[in-house]
């Protein structure tokens, strides 16, 4: 049997969550007509990400100076954009973090943009955000189609879910 | 869309159409089914007035305890007298107590019944836990009867059995010994509701010190002997008694504990008593009994002398406390009908400056709000002490997190986290310290219900204060769409998934929604009041909180108690379809006009339109001889005849009758689909022509015979513009898109982000005033 060797992470601080816990993250996508991308909004409990970040030495400023630390700000696109994956025909879509806005109900939210790209029928999307740290996290997406809403949920043991726009 | 429909019914009507969701088991599926199956039989000890029985009873446990702090070590010794009556029907062979700090035992299930991945210890920290490197169970050192006899005892995991040599009779009482140590966990590294957090700088520990002594578990009618074991998530069942504790602790520690202390003169300085004497006559600030100077000073000394802390606490089912030289102490009476009550806060200098601004006067306005919704609070005291990022709750004493950044600045999160864990924790007292419900059981029945009273203490200390949880359209994500690993609430608190959201925030939302949408305020908080003066000091279960919203205030509520609590149903009402009609006067000359006006306006088929150009003649064009009759009738012409029958038919009505019809009125039917599942009262805003507006409410019984489609008839005196269903967003409804007629589209975040963007900021603003003022 193959041996793996994993990779341990030696960050500062150990934190631990508090019991009041909320381990969920919701995002919203929609493909604007307009401008012909896709527009997703990913809406996060800022106190889980924090610990978040810690946990994997990825030090940031505290979450409302973050959309001016350029720094902090590309800690946290490598994560959102390894935690929320878009791919077209297998092909990994890019998404730019345009926006951070953090409010005190302790949500922070991350807008992000594709390229122009025709309307995809079909995405598949990979949306794993804090998974690998809570185990308990589950996601859930909100796509927007006409006038209608479609919700998909995102757990551990189901990270990917082909979605139709 | 118009119709002209001869209309002449003079009510309102609700049309019910066919199921269509068939029962394959041909058994009664409706939502409105009573919960007779659900809830436990009534009787003697529980009435189906959701009210205590007449035989009701309850165990009691008293305990008289000494321990000993290490700060050189970080061990707790102690040794305990308990005292336990058994008011019971039933003799005892045995009694059960609770060993809860084993779940930190080295061979503890709860780290065995964890589902693992590799990838879940990527962190050194991970490994250390995995590794199960500290042992923090309890070392039993003698379990004896008061004339020294050791009695004969079993552990099992998180519990110990004493078995006795002859059972307890209904009505006696039994004492017995016990002495035990255990080394405390590091709260930081390891995780915990207690134990002690280190300040490597200053080799200096707080102590936030709870489950900490082998502890009677609840004896009473629903379950015998609560006997489920601790595996971290579902918290305590624990009986009410009487304590008697003495806390040794290094002697420069400050101590906060369950209780009141007994011996100021032998632990605080004369100038300590003096300034709690002064706290006692000034409600209008915090007085300091220990200020931040002298705590910086004291951190400093590591003194080896002890002295022991002495407390009384009287009829709580608990007992906690909090131990640092680090601690600055302060202290304001506030006065709940007549009970003067000491708030107070402890705090290290590490919690300033939003500790010593705001904590003892949040403990004040909790116990005031609670108190107003609740029942009085009973006990003489209620502490909040400063542990960084967790909250924990136990009788009279808390621990709460919310620390600003070293350099003493702090984000707005922060501070309304903090508020926020304050108000929730000191309101645990009610719910379940008082109001004393099976927490190992069922989670939301304490952390819902103080959810939810936590709410209306936010919205009470700030206007528009930012409650993460309360507010219907706050729930309305996490119930919608996919249901995997989503439990109803009525689920034992270790097999709940998304514990946040299920046992905190939907009973919080679902009982919001009581009180503004379903019940009404005023019914809503004299049931809720009646509740938690019943079940005050006892042991309620969750039927009796139904069964006494519902006897207190005259609704049945066994729909909506199944729908929130017994299903993963979500809020979706769509309103699927208007259709507008008018009444038919019967006037010839109105309607024929009328009905002109309307086919001139009807849309025409394109072939028709082309027809018009490419068809030069028509064979009766070219040869009008060939018209007849039909051809030549003006349909929209009244004759003498339509006058006839017209007064004829005026005959026969009353004045009322004519006024209706000539009274111009629109009928507007809707239809309802139920897309979540969940019934609930249709809130419908209806927005007139001339910019009024009128909101309808009607009770969620219009669902009762048809559970998922119903239609509804309006009459109105002008035109309608719009329908909106729910727009106040009170039922949680999860997709606002099917709300409205004509069809309004929810807007993305993304898209109110981008309307945000595009408007200049305060500072552009504040420039171009500068810049016109300068022109």
């Amino acid at each position: 049997m193959k041996i793996m060797r994993i990779f341990l992470l030696f960050p500062f601080v150990l934190l631990l969550m508090s019991f009041h816990e909320y381990f969920m993250s919701f995002a919203e996508l929609d493909y604007n007509e307009e401008s012909n991308r896709l527009e997703v909004s990913i809406s996060v409990t800022g106190h889980d990400l924090e610990e978040y970040m810690k946990e994997k030495d990825m030090e940031i400023v505290g979450l409302e100076s973050c959309s001016t630390d350029p720094i902090s700000m590309k800690k946290l696109a490598q994560v959102i954009n390894n935690g929320f994956q878009l791919f077209l025909d297998e092909e990994k879509l890019q998404l730019d973090l345009v926006g951070l806005e953090v409010n005190t109900k302790d949500q922070a939210t991350f807008y992000l943009v594709s390229r122009e790209i025709d309307q995809p029928e079909k995405l598949k999307v990979r949306y794993d955000l804090l998974m690998n740290y809570f185990i308990k996290q589950q996601n859930k997406l909100t796509v927007f189609t006409g006038n209608k809403k479609e919700f998909y949920a995102f757990l551990k043991h189901k990270p990917e879910r082909i979605i139709e726009l | 869309m118009r119709y002209i429909y001869l209309f002449m019914a003079t009510v309102m009507t609700t049309l019910v159409f066919g199921q269509e969701h068939p029962n394959p088991e041909n058994i009664n599926n409706n939502k409105f089914r009573q919960l007779y199956q659900e809830l436990p039989t009534p009787n003697v000890y529980r009435t189906a007035s959701g009210a205590p029985g007449h035989e009701y009873y309850q165990q009691r446990a008293s305990y008289d305890i000494e321990v000993e702090l290490d700060d050189e070590k970080q061990i707790i010794r102690g040794k305990e007298r308990i005292h336990y009556e058994n008011n019971s029907p039933d003799p005892l062979r045995y009694l059960w107590l609770q060993l809860d700090q084993n779940v930190r035992a080295q061979n503890s299930d709860s780290k065995l019944i964890n589902v693992e991945r590799m990838e879940d210890f990527r962190s050194l920290g991970r490994v250390h836990r995995k590794m199960f490197e500290f042992d923090g169970g309890y070392k039993i050192e003698y379990v004896k009867a008061t004339n020294g006899e050791a009695m004969n005892y079993a552990i099992n995991k998180t519990m110990l059995r004493i078995d006795l040599e002859k059972p307890l009779a209904p009505g006696k009482t039994i004492s017995f010994d016990l002495k035990w140590w255990y080394n405390i966990n590091d709260r930081m590294k390891i995780g915990g509701r207690s134990g002690y957090e280190y300040f490597e700088e200053e080799d200096n520990y707080i102590y936030t010190i709870a489950q900490w002594f082998p502890r009677m578990c609840v004896y009473n009618d629903v379950e015998g002997w609560q006997n489920k074991q601790f595996l971290g998530r579902g918290e305590f069942a624990l009986p009410f008694g009487d304590y008697d504790v003495e806390i040794t602790v290094p002697e420069d520690h400050i101590v906060g504990a369950t209780g009141v202390l007994q011996n100021q003169s032998n632990v605080l300085t004369s100038e300590q008593r003096k300034r709690m004497e002064a706290a006692r006559n000034n409600d209008i600030e915090p007085t300091f009994i220990v200020t931040e100077e002298e705590a910086r000073e004291n951190e400093q000394t590591k003194t080896t002398a002890t002295k022991t802390w002495k407390f009384k606490a009287e009829n709580v089912r608990d007992f906690a406390f909090a131990s640092s030289r680090k601690f600055i102490w302060d202290a304001m009476p506030v006065n709940i009908n007549g009970n003067q009550i000491m708030a107070m806060s402890y705090y290290p200098k590490e919690g300033n400056p939003l500790w010593e601004q705001y904590s003892t006067e949040v403990v004040v306005h909790t116990l005031k709000t609670y108190s107003k919704y609740t029942i009085d609070y009973p006990y003489p005291v209620a502490i909040s002490v400063h542990a960084k990022s967790i909250g924990m709750e136990y009788p009279m004493i808390c621990f709460n997190g919310g620390r600003p950044q070293p350099d003493g600045t702090y984000s707005k999160r922060t501070k309304y986290g903090m508020l926020g864990v304050i108000i929730h924790e000191v309101g645990h007292n009610f719910f379940p310290m008082i109001i004393n419900s099976d927490e190992r059981q069922w989670t939301w029945m304490d952390e819902g219900l103080n959810t939810f009273v936590q709410y209306l203490t936010e919205q009470e200390w700030e206007r528009d204060y930012p409650s993460r949880r309360g507010p219907a359209h706050l729930i309305a994500d996490y119930m919608g769409g996919d249901k995997e690993y989503i439990s109803p609430i009525m689920t034992n608190s270790e097999s709940i998934w998304q514990f946040g959201n299920n046992a905190y925030g939907k009973p919080a939302t679902a009982l919001n929604i009581l009180r503004e949408t379903v019940m009404g305020r005023e019914l809503f908080d004299h049931a809720f009041k009646v509740y938690c003066e019943r079940w005050a000091f006892k042991h309620p279960t969750p039927a009796d909180l139904f069964r006494t919203m519902e006897d207190a205030s005259g609704v049945d509520l066994d729909w909506f108690w199944r729908g929130w609590f017994y299903t993963t149903d979500h809020v979706d009402i769509s309103l699927s379809s208007v259709k507008w009609f008018q009444l038919n006067t019967g006037n010839p000359k109105v309607e024929k006009a009328f009905q002109k006006e309307q086919d001139e306006q009807a849309d025409e088929h394109i072939g028709v339109t082309r027809n018009e150009k490419e068809i030069k003649e028509t064979v009766t064009e070219k040869k009008p001889e060939l018209n007849d009759f039909y051809n030549k009738r003006d349909i929209y012409k009244v004759d003498p005849l339509d006058e006839k029958e017209y007064q004829e038919l005026k005959g026969r009505l009353t004045q009322d009758d004519i006024e209706l019809l000539n009274s111009g009125k629109h009928f507007y039917e809707l239809q309802f689909d139920n897309i979540g599942g969940l019934v609930m009262p249709l809130i419908i805003q209806v927005q007139f022509i001339d910019g009024s507006e009128e909101i309808i409410r009607i009770p969620a019984e219009i669902w009762r015979r048809n559970n998922y489609h119903v239609s509804k008839v309006f009459i109105f005196d002008q035109e309608v513009e719009k329908f909106r269903v729910d727009p106040y967003l009170e039922t949680g409804d999860t997709d606002l898109n099917n709300n409205s007629w004509p069809r309004e589209v929810e807007p993305t975040r993304f898209k109110l982000f981008r309307e945000k963007q595009s408007r200049e900021n305060p500072m552009q603003r504040q420039i171009r005033i500068e810049e016109m003022e300068n022109n």
